[in-house]
């Protein structure tokens, strides 16, 4: 499966002719680094993160400012960000872990609108409302990014690197700890698993990935600003989570995939359609969509669908006995 | 032989509630002790000390020789102290063997960084702790199964795999909250045998069982709990002979003269029966829980249900409101059969149920507790509700006293009279109380009773739930002692009271 998706994704710019399809490409693998992680912390350990947007921040406003007030080259801010995020991940865990369910989801929150207010007032670090640019050609040693081709190629091989990694855990005793700690948190610690040390761990893990995409993105577009990290955004990505079905690590990219090409295909469509190209159209519709979906798939898209068949070819072979 | 656990002056409060005090005593390695101990007596709570879920108000533990304060459950576990649950804590996100593997996991220690390089090592292990879970769960004839998800296999087996789960981690001594709890007796057998199994291969076990009869086969010492303290500590034979032990179960003698003469009176001029159950059955799924129970209340009787936890008393009563559909016999109540109906039907017939642990609304004023109790009337005006508040006033002057003020700050037997109230104010035919002393030290217990006995004086009729038999008889008319569901004994309370089958119910032997 895995080499059957990377060898895909390796030829798809080669057929694909038209550069935008290639930069909704490139997004989807930005967001499939988010959504991998969120679903290690979220759907295995079950710990609900409203603020995921803070870490992708860390990286895309960490890169920047590695590069424009600390003059790092850009090879080396990307990772240096990623430490730092993975350093303040750790030291924020260990309390904010302590608390559970709805509060673990309130704190979140309030970190994500803490990082915001600093994102938009801290002007000489930020770049304040205005955002902050300037970060200039990513180079590594002898290749340079520049187009969305090159982009395309960057982004996929760490989202590979993240998915395989992120696969390895799963499956292993990490993995069956981390579900352990979500199937039942005083069983899994009376059994000797160290609750507290691996929900810190797979919070740094996804805070380090979330960092590494918002890098990725800032290098790539160019210019960050407080509304790219918005509590908005860590929202959508909980619903990327959700739709792919919360504890499946390929789950994690065709919810990515799916909110994308569901938000680009209603951006493009339904203006044709309906002669009229307001906004809150598109919201409304991708609204019910999404109603629609967790009606009748709770399990989340690729898990749902996977079940649906599965249940139809045993009573298919029912029928024939 | 030097003891594998000692348990040092250990106490444990909750608010004002002392709900371990004090408690001290040995664990010898190998043997099987049972701690017993009436509903409400700290058992629990002793095994989340012991296991490291709970901090301890005071006091030590010293598990082989070194001291337990201040490691966390993981590190208690990896010293060899593995504990199951009551309401078993299975991984419903796994399989049966991932399950297993999950307790397994702390024998095969290695970190993130390698399992998410999938070093060679990490390999081996996974495959090495894949067939050590699979040869424990043959151990309890369930490899078959291995790859299904947890929630597939039926409650006794999921009991099953709780305890194997525990078990792989290779501990010395285990702790076992409930096993039989939900049990049939043919999987009770299994689970008999897989203990003796365990403590034939060294293992230390320390069980908590309201199935006294059960343990008193099974364990070689018994400990005695009550109202947080050890009240006997000994061989089976001389705890179910121990005073203290028997008054701990069955309550303490005391003597309500005044009250008996009106006893007889009450139920002569009214005789025919309010409620009438016949040949009552029900089941949780393919386990029996009521077993054809034949039982009558006549107006103006106090009847006592009797029995020690897990008798299926609670149960019955769930089954009279319609909580619980019956699978056989039938329910008439004034003349009505009243079987399969729905419960708010069954309450709107004149019916009102006061739960087990008074399940009062502890953030809303005792007031309002009360007037909640009169939703179902909504036709009733004002000055009627007020009538009813100022009757049940009346009963219980502490309410009036306390009306302004949240129910949850009421104490414990407060909490009772304002459960008892709120039950009396949809006016109900017939009141039945479930379980009202739980919790309660003997002097409100027999405060709680008078009140019964006085509302019985105005003309409620009475069907009382109660675990303290010596209580319930003292004020009831007639009582019916269950055990496992069954009705094993039936008659007036003045004869059950000298009965010496109503104690071999509780605590079982000769």
């Amino acid at each position: 499966m895995f080499i059957l998706v990377a060898l895909v994704l390796a030829v798809l710019p080669l057929i694909l002719r038209n550069n935008y399809q290639v930069s909704v490409l490139v997004f989807i693998g930005i967001f499939t680094i988010l959504t991998v992680g969120l679903s290690l912390l979220m759907g295995y350990a079950g710990q609900v993160s409203l603020g995921h947007a803070v870490f992708y921040g860390m990286g895309g406003y960490g890169a920047g400012i590695l590069v424009l007030r600390a003059g790092l080259p850009a090879w080396a801010a990307i990772p240096c960000a990623a430490m730092i995020t993975g350093l303040i991940a750790y030291v924020i865990g260990i309390p904010l872990l302590r608390l559970k369910g709805n509060y673990l989801a309130m704190a979140t929150l309030g970190l994500n609108i803490i990082f915001f207010l600093i994102a938009t007032n801290e002007t000489a670090l930020t770049g304040g409302p205005n955002g902050l640019q300037g970060y200039g050609k990513l180079t590594i040693g002898p290749l340079i990014f520049k187009s969305d081709r090159q982009f395309y190629y960057l982004v996929w091989t760490v989202a590979l690197v993240v998915l395989a990694l992120s696969l390895n855990i799963v499956n292993s005793r990490v993995g069956r700890a981390l579900r352990a700690i979500h199937g039942s948190e005083v069983a899994a610690e009376t059994l000797g698993v160290d609750t507290a040390r691996f929900k810190v761990q797979v919070l740094v893990l996804s805070a380090i990935y979330a960092s590494l995409a918002g890098s990725l993105y800032a290098f790539w577009i160019g210019i960050v600003s407080p509304g790219d990290f918005s509590v908005n955004f860590s929202t959508e990505l909980v619903v990327m989570v959700a739709i792919g079905g919360l504890a499946s690590v390929w789950g994690a990219i065709f919810g990515a995939a799916a909110v994308i090409m569901l938000t680009e295909l209603l951006r493009n469509f339904l203006p044709r359609l309906l002669g009229s190209t307001s906004g809150e159209l598109q919201i409304v519709t991708f609204g019910v969509i999404l109603m629609l979906i967790m009606i009748f798939l709770p399990e989340g898209l690729t898990s749902g669908i996977v079940n649906r068949l599965r249940a139809r070819s045993m009573r298919r072979q029912e029928n024939k006995t | 032989m030097a003891p594998i656990l000692e348990l040092r002056d250990l106490s444990k409060t909750f608010g004002g509630i002392i709900a371990v005090d004090d408690v001290s005593f040995d664990v010898q390695p190998g043997e099987i002790l049972a701690v017993i101990g009436p509903n409400g007596a700290g058992k629990t709570t002793l095994f989340n000390l012991i296991s490291g879920l709970y901090p301890p108000a005071h006091g030590d533990l010293i598990f082989n020789g070194r001291s337990l304060t201040g490691l966390k459950p993981n590190r208690r576990a990896e010293l060899g102290l593995a504990r199951t649950f009551q309401n078993l804590h299975m991984f419903e996100n796994m399989t049966v063997l991932e399950n297993v593997m999950v307790g397994r996991q702390q024998r095969a220690p290695y970190g993130l960084v390698p399992a998410a390089l999938r070093f060679p090592h990490v390999l081996r292990t996974e495959k090495r702790l894949r067939a050590e879970a699979l040869t424990l769960l043959e151990r309890i004839g369930l490899a078959g199964r291995a790859d299904e998800p947890i929630g597939n296999l039926p409650f006794g087996q999921q009991r099953m795999v709780q305890i194997v789960r525990a078990l792989a981690g290779e501990p010395c001594l285990i702790l076992l909250d409930e096993p039989a709890a939900g049990l049939t007796r043919s999987e009770i057998g299994a689970l008999d045998d897989l203990i003796r199994d365990m403590a034939k291969q060294g293992i230390t076990v320390l069980i908590v069982e309201h199935d006294v009869p059960l343990v008193m086969g099974l364990a070689q010492r018994v400990v005695v709990l009550n109202f947080g303290q050890k009240i006997a500590d000994g061989n089976p034979e001389d705890i179910q002979r121990n005073p203290e032990v028997i008054a701990a179960y069955l309550g303490e003698k005391r003597s309500l003269p005044s009250l008996d003469e009106n006893k007889v009176s009450l139920v002569s001029e009214n005789p025919q029966p309010l409620l009438k159950v016949n040949d009552l059955s029900a089941y949780y799924g393919p386990l029996c829980v009521l077993d054809h129970i034949n039982l009558q209340v006549a107006q103006g009787e106090i009847v006592a249900v009797i029995g020690a936890n897990g008798a299926g008393k609670t149960t019955f009563l769930n089954t009279l409101v319609g909580l619980l559909k019956p699978r056989t016999g039938s329910i008439r109540f004034d003349d009505q059969d009243i079987t399969g109906w729905a419960t708010e039907t069954v309450v709107a017939a004149g019916v009102s149920l006061v739960p087990e642990r008074r399940q009062i609304f502890s953030t809303l004023s005792v007031r309002d507790n009360l007037l909640l109790g009169a939703y179902m009337q909504r036709r009733r005006s004002r000055a009627e509700l007020e009538d009813d508040l100022g009757y049940i006033f009346d009963q219980f002057p502490i309410l009036k006293s306390r009306a302004r003020q949240p129910a949850g700050t009421l104490s414990g037997g407060e909490q009772q009279m304002l459960a008892v109230g709120r039950g009396l104010m949809s006016r109900p035919r017939l009141l039945m109380v479930d379980e009202p002393s739980v919790g309660l030290a003997p002097i409100l217990i027999g405060e709680i009773m008078r009140v019964l006995a006085e509302l019985r004086e105005h003309g409620t009729t009475i069907l009382l739930n109660e675990q303290n038999a010596q209580a319930a008889l003292e004020v009831a008319d007639r009582a019916y002692v269950f055990e496992n569901g069954r009705l094993v004994l039936e008659g007036s309370a003045a004869e059950l009271c000298c009965d010496e089958r109503v104690q071999r119910v509780y605590l079982g032997g000769g």
